[in-house]
């Protein structure tokens, strides 16, 4: 039996870009006749997005699209364990909602997991053809900084280490997520810090990350001072 | 072990190293001869990674992949998603 894929979407205000992924994910994972399903987990969101949600479970089957919607914004690291208890599939993939992150990459992303029979893979920026859209200098020069430091004091193995597109095995991603003790922005971190640990075998796809162009991030300002107590969290704890 | 404590034994010992060399414990030739260099050896290996860190930093910014036909291939893309959702029968507000 061919595997099957769980792709899943936590939602915040996505009515203008749930659309359009999902539309994307069913055009390139179709021809390819890959079997999947998209798990959208919405935290009540104040613009609609579930009655968008709704209309393309109308669209494209119950068995294509499953709703897991939660009562209200509960974060974006219960989302995915909340989303990953209702998955089938043998493979779970894990990517914004926001169109920064193609699904056009599926494709590159279960190529790499064959070729090794990996337990993750990981969208990286930093390698190959990957890259970015529209940045200036200084967040170039950020993104590039943090990540120089995370390498020296974490050693973790992988390029991009708060990437947020990710391939995992199912048993995988449960048992990392086990392990994981932080939920909120550390948490794409530590996971791959975990992985390393247990010893999980992890490739990397290039991916380009093209700003949102509708809505907001969610995250906004305070981003730094959280990436920089989350590293020095893990550097101290693992 | 955790990466802390790699940093603190790794420090150690390099602080165990210079010091032996600062209080002159080989008594040899050259650390008779560099002692003002084996003085500030710390601070010159600091300002040498710094250097280097520095570098390799503004190196990796100049050859960030700016992608953007990536961001014109999307604006294409989404013109083409909503079309073909609409025809689907999908409701855009
Ligand atoms: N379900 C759920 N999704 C969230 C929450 N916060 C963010 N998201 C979604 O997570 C993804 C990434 O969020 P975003 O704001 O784009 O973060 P950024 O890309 O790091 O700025 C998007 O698909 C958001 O809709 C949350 O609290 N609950
Ligand atoms: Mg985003």
């Amino acid at each position: 039996m061919p595997p099957k894929y769980s792709i899943l979407l936590p939602t915040y205000n996505e009515k203008e870009n749930l659309p359009v992924i999902v539309y994307l994910i069913h055009k390139y994972l179709e021809i390819s006749e890959i079997e999947y399903e998209i798990i959208i987990i919405d935290d009540g969101s104040p613009d609609g997005t579930l009655e968008v949600a709704k209309q393309l479970e109308t669209i494209y089957g119950k068995d294509k699209i499953l709703l897991r919607p939660r009562g209200k914004k509960l974060g974006l690291g219960t989302a995915y364990i909340h989303g990953m208890k209702h998955a089938t599939g043998d493979f779970i993939i894990i990517m914004d909602a926001d169109l920064s992150h193609h699904p056009k990459f599926i494709l590159d992303f279960l190529k790499k997991q064959a070729e090794q029979d990996y337990d993750v893979v990981t969208g990286s920026r930093y390698i190959g053809n990957g890259g970015v859209s529209g940045w200036d200098f200084k967040r170039k020069l950020v993104s590039r900084g943090a990540n120089f430091v995370s390498q020296l004091l974490l050693r973790p193995k992988v390029s991009d280490l708060t990437g947020s597109f990710r391939l995992y095995k199912k048993p995988v991603l449960e048992k990392l997520i086990e392990s994981c003790i932080s939920k909120g922005y550390v948490f794409q971190m530590e996971m791959m810090v975990r992985a390393r640990q247990l010893n999980y075998t992890i490739g990397e796809v290039p991916i380009t990350f093209v700003d949102r162009v509708y809505g907001e991030s969610k995250l906004g300002g305070s981003e730094i001072v959280q990436f920089v107590k989350s590293l020095l969290y893990l550097f101290a704890t693992t | 072990m955790k990466k802390l404590t790699q940093w603190v034994v790794g420090v150690n010992i390099l602080s165990i190293l210079w010091l032996s060399l600062l209080f002159n414990q080989y008594d040899s030739k050259i650390s008779k001869e560099h002692f003002l260099v084996i003085q500030f050896l710390p601070i010159i290996l600091l300002i040498f990674f710094g250097v280097f860190a520095l570098a390799v930093i503004l190196y990796r910014v100049a050859t960030f992949n700016d992608c953007k036909s990536a961001a014109e291939d999307l604006q294409a893309e989404i013109k083409e998603a909503r079309t073909a959702l609409q025809q689907k029968g999908f409701k855009f507000d």
